[in-house]
């Protein structure tokens, strides 16, 4: 119980500290790159376990695959709490599944550091580039056709494609005042 | 002395020349070598009297030539004087008739045989006088008997040659440039005839012409009849019957009229729609392909359209098929079977062959908004270009945010000109109207709200102690 305790107060202090620092810098570069790596390390470990929970109690229903930045994560369902970009890459509600006629998906994640920048390299992404989305056991296979940013105000603008439309969107990595925006198109599924 | 020899010979050409004028026109005939087996009888309705006699020659007492008797009811009496003269009281068809008979009878070609002096005297008498009966008899004053059936068939189907044309006489025939004609004889008689034309030849019943030079051309045919080389003549004598030798009859001509003319068939392609020979869109109305067949359907010719046209030469007179089976590049094929006739008074024909464009109708939907709450674009102005960046057309969203129009075959680019305040015009989009289907745009612009993704380490770590305690 002691123990517990001591642990609770302890990591009240780290944050009293932590906040007390940025308070005065305002800037998270401030705070040394190895205590940000043992922090990642730790919850990464602790998201681990936290996962193997259950997967079937958060709505997995699909894949999202680009072997050009090394991504390969799950997508779960609207409304699942699971779908949440602070958690996974996260489809957004305007979605219509390719599955569906018409079908264009939004899917948004963090971009900058840690492990839930999981579209840190969405910019690397160029024309071609292959993308392939699980949903409903098919695999549908888009290429990136156009990429590019704009203003960052909350919104994005995109314009449907005569063809199945897939669409990635993080901030940009190298200009916060930027939103990143690749535009896919199907071209098989399987 | 002197006058003496002019007196005698006065006196010797006032008696001479009588005798020798009387000499040439006077002629002597008997009856000369029998045929054997032959007898006829002849009765004659207007007297009642039969007549008969044995089969035999008459002959010129000079000469020896022989003659055929044409007054069957007359007796004949040997070395009776004969003058030549024109039996008037014959009508000409008569007359021409047993002049026919007479040379084709005894003689004639293989007609050597005396028989066909007896079938020829035969035949002479029903002409000369058809009031009478004739016939063979088994002997003098025998009874009727036929003979010589084949031979009568024979004479009469030369004599009804002999007064028969080719059924071509006198027709006109109309040919094209450079084609051949041939003519077949219905009435079979061609082969009787010659002609001194070069590029006419006549055989097995038909007239072949080739070579024929442009224009009206007049062929002439002649049927010679010169066997003997002499005139056929007729007798008469005051005491005796009278009589007809063989010779060559009149030779008998006809001609035909050759039209030979040019001809022409040009066919000029044109777009259905506009009815002008510029192609729509990026279409072309080159390349089509026609197969060209004869009356019976029978492929003839491959046509390919050039220049908008084909052109064919001096197809031959008749009817014809046109039929498309490749339309130019863009275009659909006509299917119609296109009919024609080239004939003398049609020679030059001109075929205008219609070609439909390929066509799509372009549907633009422009809508904006999200899922929610997507709203048509009205007013939305759209360039359509052609491939060479041309303005092809202006079109503009109704106020349901929809425009269609109609573009034929070919590149198209469509670039949006103005747009609703807040919302950024499209990329230019190229299309290609390939196959007559529908091509639907839906420009759909989405204006969606996004998470913040940056990633905030405070607000991160924040949230990580907070999942710790939970």
């Amino acid at each position: 119980m002691l123990k517990v305790t001591f642990r609770i107060t302890l990591t009240f202090v780290i944050i009293l500290f932590l906040l007390t620092v940025v308070r005065i810098n305002d800037n998270e570069n401030v705070i040394p790159k190895f205590i940000i790596n043992k922090l990642d390390n730790i919850q990464d470990k602790i998201m681990l376990l936290k996962e193997e929970i259950s997967h079937e109690e958060k709505n997995e229903i699909g894949e999202l695959i680009i072997n050009k930045i090394g991504l390969a994560e799950k997508l779960y369902a609207l409304g699942s709490n699971e779908n949440n970009v602070n958690k996974h890459v996260t489809i957004l509600k305007e979605s219509i599944f390719p599955d569906e006629e018409n079908s264009i998906v939004f899917i948004a994640a963090h971009s900058g550091t840690g492990r839930l920048a999981y579209f840190k390299d969405l910019n690397k992404l160029k024309e071609e580039d292959e993308i392939i989305l699980k949903y409903k056991d098919k695999k549908y296979y888009y290429k990136v056709e156009s990429v590019w940013e704009e203003a960052k105000n909350g919104f994005i603008e995109v314009t449907k494609e005569n063809a199945k439309q897939l669409i990635l969107t993080t901030c940009s990595p190298t200009n916060e005042e930027l939103q990143l925006i690749v535009n896919c198109i199907a071209y098989k599924e399987v | 002395m002197k006058k003496i020899w002019f007196f005698l010979t006065i006196i010797l050409t006032l008696v001479f020349i009588p005798n020798i004028k009387v000499k040439a026109n006077s002629y002597s005939f008997y009856m000369a070598e029998r045929i054997d087996g032959v007898y006829y009888n002849m009765y004659d309705p207007a007297t009642g009297r039969l007549h008969y006699q044995r089969g035999m020659f008459f002959r010129e007492r000079t000469t020896n030539a022989f003659a055929y008797c044409i007054e069957p009811f007359r007796v004949f009496f040997d070395d009776s004087t004969y003058t030549e003269f024109n039996p008037d009281k014959l009508t000409v068809e008569q007359k021409n008739k047993i002049s026919a008979i007479a040379h084709f009878g005894y003689g004639y070609k293989n007609h050597t045989d005396p028989k066909w002096y007896a079938v020829a005297q035969f035949l002479i008498w029903q002409v000369a006088n058809p009031e009478g009966d004739y016939y063979f008899t088994s002997y003098l004053n025998g009874p009727r008997i036929t003979l010589f059936t084949e031979e009568i068939k024979e004479i009469n189907k030369l004599v009804n040659d002999y007064f028969s044309l080719p059924a071509i006489a006198n027709k006109d025939y109309y040919i094209v440039d450079g084609s051949n004609l041939v003519i077949t004889d219905e009435n079979m008689l061609i082969d009787n005839f010659s002609t001194l034309a070069s590029n006419v030849k006549i055989e097995n019943n038909q007239v072949i012409i080739s070579n024929s030079k442009i224009g009206n051309n007049e062929i002439y045919f002649e049927r010679k009849e010169n066997t003997y080389n002499k005139p056929i003549i007729f007798y008469q004598s005051a005491t005796s019957q009278n009589l007809v030798d063989t010779g060559d009859i009149p030779n008998v001509k006809f001609k035909i009229n050759l039209h030979v003319d040019t001809t022409s068939v040009n066919i000029i392609k044109v777009d259905k729609d506009t009815k002008k020979l510029i192609p729509s869109g990026d279409a072309s109305l080159d390349g089509a392909i026609y197969e060209l067949y004869d009356a019976n359907m029978k492929k003839i010719a491959t046509i390919t359209i050039k220049d908008n046209r084909a052109y064919l030469k001096n197809l031959n007179y008749g009817t014809y098929y046109l039929k498309e089976i490749k339309a130019g590049q863009g275009y659909t094929v006509n299917n119609e079977l296109i009919k024609f006739n080239i004939s003398y008074d049609n020679k030059d024909v001109n075929l205008t062959v219609l070609n439909e464009v390929i066509k799509s109708k372009i549907k633009i939907s422009k809508k904006y908004g999200s899922n929610d709450n997507f709203l048509p674009e009205e007013n939305i102005t759209f360039n359509i270009y052609d491939k060479d960046n041309k303005l092809v057309k202006t079109i503009v969203t109704s106020v349901d945010g929809v425009v269609e129009v109609i573009l034929p075959y070919g590149k198209y680019t469509l670039k949006q000109v103005n747009t609703t305040d807040g919302y950024t015009i499209n990329d230019p989009v190229e299309f290609e109207v390939l196959d007559g289907k529908e091509i639907n745009f839906e420009f759909k612009d989405y204006k969606i709200e996004v998470p913040d993704t940056k990633t905030n380490f405070i607000k991160r770590l924040i949230l990580f102690f907070i999942y710790i305690l939970c």
